[in-house]
């Protein structure tokens, strides 16, 4: 096994406090290797999402610690956690997460506009990243004439242009036909592969999680691998 | 910052109809306080007009009591006077005395007048109600009520008593300006009548000056003042009515409350759009956030609609405002019905709004200075909001 990339420590998040307090996850300890794709699996509630966005440093865990490539990112401060997310992390949302103000190339080329890149640069990278995913000629659309497949193949290219080391996917084929969701998960994965990329993608859709060799199975917020 | 204003534009673009509402209500609320403030200076002019073209224009020549012979040498002097930013010199003469009708008496203040220039400028000569006005060296003219405290009509003669003796005056007319002193305590004679009187009477020389459009009064004072005869005092208007100068500064006063009122009304209206536009999008701002947007990027997207909207809203509402009050400062506005009773308006009560720089730029420059402040608390709220808690409202 490679170095490892990802290594969560005895990992919890609880909600609330008190008696209504719920407990998301509860003692999550694991790793992944860089540049390994791995599936996260689980029925609804089972903390894919809670887990995904504490790797994603969109939120910090009630005990333990997560070390990502050696940073300490459980600890991070807003600021520190927005730096690290915008250099190093791709996220690809559930549902339609492209902004309907912004067209395709707009939304693709917003990593690039929040890390600084020059117009010129984003509009090379973004050209080439239309072309590779087949969707030049949707360049100028908005996200409300796009077909569901046509808005997560962006977003795909949305979390990779910026070429990141962890890509992190929840349920990114949940409301997408076979045929959609088969494509958007091959462009994903080849996109991965070029760049090296670490893969984490969380679904209860069987077609899916066949597709990845590394699999972690959340059930009532506990870890199960299988 | 392009980009992010870019972002803002494209979000106020996108959700029409709230921009629509808000843009109207902004709009329409600066066009109204411009047209106000235009109606508000409408109604000062008038009543600036009326004051000093009933009292003693917009700056007096004022001496002390001279002797007969000596005020009249004044009054040419100042007729000789080279004055650019003066419209219109009414040379006046004035000295207190007593009127004697039948066995009726009643104090007054004459003033000799120009006939001619004093029918031309001063609103007395049209309020005439009996009789005629002054003309070359005849005719004596008095107030309603003047006249009817002496129980005299036009045509019977009166005795005008002094120190010096009696002179006998026939009345040739009668007005009424409706203002009390004016009716009740005041007549007019030819200016050539001085020397009909004695050398030994007293006058005042109290000549009125109507400037020019905005002229500088105080500074044209000041000029006028240190070539004047030793004794002669030349006051502005202000100073000679400090009652309806405070009545222009309430107006005033007045109208800026109104304006910061209504400024506050639509900063709350802003707020409350933007708020529930936030509301809306806090997935959004979650995945921008997770995007790695810094919160203060995230702000400037919230700020810039706010800027937007009130910029274009406001620039819509001025040149509405403008438009409106032009139009009607051409047709004029006749409050006669509500100001019948109101010496200020009592030689002319139609007003004609008039627009000031101050008045036109203050109504859009506080929409978009509240625009702004009204933003900053939904920008706060979509700032802060931790991203989890953002993505999981949805």
């Amino acid at each position: 096994m490679s170095q490892p990339f990802i290594r969560l420590e005895g990992v919890s998040r609880w909600f609330g406090t008190g008696q209504a307090r719920v407990k998301a996850l509860t003692d999550i300890s694991l790793t992944l290797a860089a540049g390994s794709q791995t599936a996260l699996i689980g029925p609804s509630g089972s903390g894919k999402t809670t887990l995904l966005n504490l790797i994603g440093a969109l939120d910090h865990p009630t005990q333990g610690e997560i070390y990502l490539d050696s940073a300490r990112i459980s600890h991070f401060s807003e600021g520190q956690a927005a730096a690290f997310r915008r250099q190093r992390i791709g996220f690809i949302f559930q549902d339609d997460s492209l902004f309907p103000e912004l067209r395709l190339a707009e939304n693709i080329e917003l990593p690039l506009v929040i890390l600084g890149y020059r117009a010129g640069e984003r509009r090379y990278r973004v050209d080439s990243m239309l072309k590779a995913l087949g969707l030049e000629k949707r360049r100028d659309s908005y996200s409300t004439d796009l077909s569901g497949g046509e808005k997560q193949r962006a977003a795909v290219a949305r979390a990779v242009i910026h070429r990141p080391q962890l890509l992190l996917a929840d349920e990114p084929t949940a409301n997408l036909d076979a045929d959609s969701a088969a494509t958007v998960l091959q462009i994903m994965q080849q996109l991965a592969e070029q760049d090296g990329l670490t893969v984490l993608v969380s679904t209860h859709d069987e077609r899916v999680f066949k597709r990845f060799e590394e699999r972690i199975v959340l059930n009532d917020g506990r870890l199960d691998r299988s | 910052m392009i980009f992010w204003l870019r972002f803002a534009l494209r979000s106020v673009l996108r959700r029409r109809r709230r921009t629509l509402v808000t843009f109207i209500s902004i709009a329409l609320g600066i066009a109204m306080l411009i047209v106000l403030g235009a109606i508000m200076v409408g109604v000062n002019d008038t009543m600036v007009q009326n004051a000093v073209a009933l009292h003693n224009g917009n700056l007096l020549v004022e001496s002390p009591p001279l002797p007969n012979r000596q005020a009249v040498a004044e009054i040419a002097r100042w007729e000789q006077k080279p004055l650019p930013e003066v419209e219109n010199l009414l040379p006046r003469l004035t000295f207190a005395t007593v009127l004697q009708h039948d066995h009726h008496t009643s104090p007054v203040q004459l003033f000799l007048v120009d006939p001619r220039r004093e029918a031309e400028r001063s609103p007395v000569s049209a309020k005439l109600t009996a009789g005629k006005w002054l003309k070359g060296s005849e005719g004596f003219i008095l107030g309603t009520k003047l006249a009817r405290d002496l129980h005299i009509n036009v045509g019977e003669s009166l005795q005008l008593i002094t120190a010096q003796g009696q002179q006998q005056l026939t009345v040739s007319g009668i007005f009424r300006t409706g203002v009390q002193l004016l009716d009740q305590g005041v007549g007019y004679l030819p200016l050539s009548a001085a020397a009909d009187f004695d050398p030994a009477l007293s006058l005042q020389l109290k000549t009125a000056l109507f400037t020019r459009p905005g002229t500088d009064l105080a500074r044209l004072a000041d000029t006028l003042q240190q070539g004047a005869t030793a004794g002669i005092r030349i006051t502005p208007w202000q100073k000679q009515l400090p009652e309806v100068e405070q009545l222009l500064e309430l107006n005033r006063f007045s109208m800026q409350i109104m304006i910061l009122l209504v400024i506050a009304i639509l900063a709350f209206g802003v707020t409350n759009s933007l708020l529930i536009s936030v509301m809306d999008r806090y997935r959004y701002y979650g995945i921008l956030k997770a995007l790695g947007a810094r919160p203060g990027e995230v702000a400037i997207t919230v700020l810039g609609e706010a800027v937007i909207i009130c910029f274009s809203a406001g620039l819509l509402g001025t040149l509405l405002g403008v438009l409106i009050s032009l139009i009607w400062s051409g047709i004029g506005l006749d409050i006669s019905h509500y100001t019948s009773y109101n010496p200020l308006f009592s030689i002319n009560s139609v007003i004609h709004p008039r627009l000031e720089p101050v008045m036109v730029l203050l109504p859009q420059s506080l929409a978009l200075l509240g625009g702004v402040a009204a933003s900053i608390w939904p920008a706060l709220v979509a700032a802060r909001r931790t991203i989890s808690s953002s993505m999981r409202d949805l």
